[in-house]
């Protein structure tokens, strides 16, 4: 059986973040906490969430289930509910039974054959910054009329972020002390879709930091924290695919 | 997963397609790994079940690469071409770090969405997205379609096809031709090999007669074979209703001793019952060479156009003209076994090649219909032709009774004339 409380809040930003790349999901309900796990339709973005077990008011599993959901029937509840709310979520055989106040609603689950759950690829660097994600978002709305890529280059010294058209061009230039962390054995560079890069920060709160790993034509990391909570946090992964340079 | 897909074929040389077809397919993909590509995309085009998609699989193998499939049953306008097709040619894939390291699939390119509501921002759609993937892709694409002569109108098209290498899937254009031999082989290996995987217990003849009832749709040909695993009996009750071109058709009438299946096909036919006797008529004297197979022929061909004859009094004569028609090989007794090439009828061909000609159809028509329900000689209404013009520019209210009476059509009416 599966029944757990969960504040809006922090279901939310689980909706909002799966929903930067796909429009269902299939969640892996564990005994310490879900994970979940989702690549676009491209190949090009990945995330993958560990929920914690911790942040959840209850949480009642017997055994390790998998179930899929559609998102938007998910934000569709989210929306019946203010932000401090928090609702029960029920599984009753193959419907999801949600709890939020005078309101019960059930939605059917998806088929999970239905939905494939990529494995994660073995991405590692040892060169990343650390840094406010208020600063690397004005970075990519400097660049969001410029192009569709945005460049990434780390240095021992900064970080910048550069978008070039025929026309325009736009730079974002992070010096070593605006970052919280840097760590760089060497100059990296690399392009991503900025789109993704986008729709990224707007799904994190704008008080957070962000981790930034790459490599020189690799795929990007992001590593970042969603919802509330106060000893664990919901963690988060950010997989981009580089551009292919030719 | 249904019978076609789980035996798709891995390999370029286990599809069923010329071997023109499989040099050319290898030829272009090997372009794209050895970065030497000149034509980044290609169309495969023809009929359902030739293998369009299958060859896209295939191909994918062929270069160990992943497939990002754009099919029809997701909404292919702009906005998703973009995510999903730019994305992935401009873009590696996460999971694979060669280059190309992705096949692009955009299947059933026919029915791109290309909308022209400016509302929704913008006049253009998928198509000119797809043409955009297409110049700045970094990784092969593969474009199916079955209409090709279709898309080729659209907007954004001409300049796809410019950038792509564009094969006909078709196997064979005619039946007498070498293609067509070495198709039904491979064909027949293919369902023969099926049949032994899934323990389908059926005979050499009943897959021939499945090929030739299907070809050259391959997937139908599976499914039908499907059909014989789930079901005992005979293929007459389970096969699906497929219109035939009257071509296969009237070969079926001729040469098929299965009087209930020539007449099932019939019933799907989508052409009109005159139009088939016509094609039997035409095709008697080069079918059967027996002058006495040739008598009995035309005693039945001529029974059955007594019924079609009296469709005007009931149409539901045209049942028996179609029934009598459809037995003409059963008063045979001298089969033909060797290739004939039937010819399109010569009179309808010469009634269409000159308009005169239609008129005295046309005329011919409507003094029929009025001499059935006048009970009058067709020289008679000859000789009153005066008359019937007469009403036609004089009385309107006069002849339209008339009209609606004898269920005239436009033609018919344009034919009376002074």
């Amino acid at each position: 059986m599966i029944r757990m409380n969960i504040s809006i809040k922090n279901l939310k930003d689980i909706v909002d973040m799966l929903g930067t790349v796909v429009t269902e999901a299939k969640f892996k309900i564990g005994i310490n906490g879900i994970s979940v796990n989702a690549v676009d339709p491209a190949h090009v973005a990945m995330v993958s969430l560990e929920v914690p077990k911790s942040i959840l008011s209850e949480y009642d599993v017997d055994s390790e289930e998998e179930i899929s959901l559609d998102l938007e029937k998910v934000k569709s509840i989210i929306k019946l509910s203010s932000s401090n709310d928090s609702l029960t979520i029920t599984k009753d055989k193959d419907k999801l039974k949600f709890e939020i106040g005078t309101i019960i609603k059930s939605i059917s689950l998806l088929d999970n054959d239905q939905i494939t759950t990529p494995r994660v690829p073995q991405v590692a660097s040892d060169d990343y910054a650390v840094m406010p994600k208020s600063e690397f978002e004005k970075g990519l709305r400097a660049a969001e009329d410029v192009s569709d890529a945005i460049r990434l280059t780390l240095t021992a010294d900064n970080f910048s972020a550069k978008s070039t058209s025929d026309a325009d061009e736009s730079e974002m230039i992070l010096p070593k002390d605006l970052l919280k962390e840097l760590v760089c054995n060497g100059a990296i560079k690399s392009s991503y879709p900025l789109e993704y890069l986008l729709k990224l920060v707007k799904s994190i709160s704008s008080n957070e930091d962000i981790k930034i790993s790459f490599k020189s034509d690799y795929p990007l990391n992001i590593e970042f924290s969603l919802g509330s909570g106060t000893s664990e946090r919901i963690k988060g992964r950010f997989l981009l695919a580089p551009r292919m340079e030719s | 997963m249904s019978l076609p897909d789980d035996y798709r074929p891995d390999n370029i040389d286990d599809l069923i397609i010329n071997d023109e077809t499989k040099d050319a397919l290898k030829s272009w993909i090997n372009s794209w790994l050895n970065h030497e590509e000149t034509k980044k995309a290609i169309i495969l085009w023809g009929n359902q079940g030739t293998g369009k998609t299958s060859t896209a699989y295939a191909l994918a193998k062929f270069g160990n690469l992943p497939i990002i499939e754009m099919n029809a049953s997701e909404q292919r306008n702009k906005e998703n071409m973009k995510r999903i097709a730019l994305m992935a040619s401009e873009y590696h894939d996460l999971f694979s770090s060669k280059e190309p390291d992705k096949l692009i699939l955009i299947d059933e390119a026919d029915n791109i969405f290309e909308s022209r509501n400016p509302s929704k921002g913008g006049d253009s759609g998928g198509l000119s997205e797809l043409l955009d993937v297409i110049k700045k892709t970094k990784n092969p694409v593969v474009i199916t379609m079955n209409d090709f002569y279709a898309f080729r109108g659209k907007n954004n098209a001409k300049e796809i096809i410019f950038l792509s290498i564009v094969i006909d899937m078709t196997p064979y254009k005619r039946k007498n031709e070498v293609n067509y031999k070495s198709f039904f082989h491979k064909a027949f290996d293919r369902l023969k090999f099926i049949s032994d995987e899934e323990n389908i217990n059926i005979s050499g003849t009943e897959l021939n007669e499945i090929i030739k009832n299907d070809e050259p749709d391959i997937r139908s040909m599976i499914n039908d074979l499907y059909l014989y695993k789930t079901k005992n009996n005979g293929i007459t009750e389970n096969s699906r209703d497929v219109s035939k071109s009257i071509y296969y058709m009237v070969s079926d009438t001729f040469r098929n001793n299965n009087y209930d299946y020539v007449l099932n096909s019939l019933h799907s036919m989508d052409d009109d019952p005159n139009f088939y006797m016509k094609w039997l008529d035409e095709n008697i004297p080069y079918e059967y060479s027996d002058p006495e197979d040739m008598m009995r022929s035309y005693d039945v061909l001529s029974k059955a156009d007594i019924y079609y004859g009296k469709r005007l009094n009931d149409y539901s004569l045209v049942n028996y003209a179609l029934e009598i028609s459809s037995g003409v090989s059963l008063v045979i007794k001298n089969k033909n076994e060797h290739y004939v090439k039937y010819t399109f009828p010569e009179y309808v061909k010469k009634l269409s090649a000159r308009k005169n000609n239609r008129d005295r159809y046309n005329l011919r028509n409507f003094m029929t219909k009025l001499s059935v329900i006048s009970h009058t000689s067709l020289s008679e209404i000859l000789n009153g032709m005066w008359f019937y013009y007469i009403l036609k520019t004089k009385s309107k209210k006069d002849f339209n009774y008339i009209s609606t009476a004898l269920d005239l059509s436009d033609e018919e009416k344009n034919a009376i004339k002074k």
